[in-house]
């Protein structure tokens, strides 16, 4: 069976317990804590070390979600991680304070993995951010990742078809990186 | 209603105290204590032993991350509550043990001089005693 890995990134608050509840098959595996920093997000809790959940995408292979800790103080998770994963779902809130510097500081983070694999952004809670938040996005991926268009969504993290469609988005993203990659050899 | 003036453990006097007395205690009577944290669940930390190795907040961090992986696994396999985690290495072992009822976490480093048991009694001990002197 061959099996793939897809993370799920971004800042606190953004929706990744959410998304991968959302498009999970199998109950989610979560690492919940007590949130202590109210003042970065107003939630109850907070994911410490992963989420994971899969999706069985015919007899013979599998995907697997895994969502990592929003805060850099778990960046440890992020780089174990990211080993493994053959795409990134980076979410941002568009009503955080900078969304689109979040975006910047999350595709430094994982620019090893936006180079070689899949990348799609999803811009959760639009209705409450800034008019522009998804060009202004759009825009700093563009000038961040110039050798590569990275599709840029508006979505509602618990709507699992809203998810389907940006996690079809990144796999379409990954095969067409491969064919890509795979003309110019 | 909830009390809007209610600090997070990290930041409370009366928490903090109560952690650096239960880590001083931890210290005396686990010579080959190497290193010692206590932290909150989401991995900030409240004390640490000894206090001049303050500033790499990575321990608790990790601490966190691998407390909370250790219950996810109990939970899944329908184990019951997680008592310590331990990780066993070449030259020292790891305890991590949650303070009874609470959202505390104990990170001890250890030495290959202290015999696991021994570290398993005395951390279960001190942490006991912390619970009651936090109520």
């Amino acid at each position: 069976m061959a099996e793939h890995v897809v993370l799920f990134a971004g800042p606190m608050g953004a929706g990744k317990t959410t998304a991968i509840r959302a498009l999970s098959q199998i109950a989610v595996v979560s690492t919940e804590a007590a949130n202590t920093d109210r003042a970065t997000a107003d939630k109850e809790t907070t994911t410490v070390a992963l989420d994971y959940g899969e999706i069985s995408a015919g007899p013979d292979d599998k995907i697997r979600l895994y969502g990592v800790p929003g805060q850099s103080r778990f960046d440890f998770m992020w780089t174990i991680l990211q080993e493994r994963a053959m795409g990134l779902m980076l979410l941002v809130n568009a009503d955080a304070p900078s969304p689109e510097v979040l975006v910047g500081e999350h595709l430094g983070a994982f620019v090893d993995l936006a180079r070689r694999g899949g990348l799609v952004i999803g811009v959760t809670r639009s209705d409450v951010g800034a008019p522009d938040v998804v060009e202004r996005i759009r825009g700093i991926a563009a000038a961040l990742l110039p050798e590569r268009s990275t599709p840029v969504f508006a979505v509602d993290a618990r709507d699992p078809m809203q998810m389907r469609t940006m996690l079809m988005a990144l796999i379409a993203d990954v095969e067409t990186r491969a064919a890509l990659t795979g003309a110019a050899r | 209603m909830t009390d809007e003036t209610e600090l997070p453990a990290h930041r409370d006097p009366r928490v903090i105290d109560a952690s650096t007395e239960a880590l001083r205690s931890l210290r005396e009577l686990c010579p080959s204590l190497t290193v010692a944290v206590l932290l909150t669940d989401d991995g900030f930390e409240i004390a640490r032993t000894p206090a001049n190795l303050a500033g790499d907040q990575r321990l608790s961090s990790m601490a966190s991350s691998l407390q909370a992986l250790s219950e996810a696994i109990a939970r899944e396999l329908e184990l019951g509550t997680t008592q310590y985690a331990l990780v066993e290495a070449t030259v020292g072992r790891v305890l991590l043990r949650r303070v009874a009822g609470g959202s505390i976490v104990l990170a001890a480093v250890f030495d290959d001089d202290e015999t696991v048991g021994r570290a398993i009694s005395i951390s279960r001990r001190v942490l006991d005693d912390l619970a009651v002197a936090l109520g």
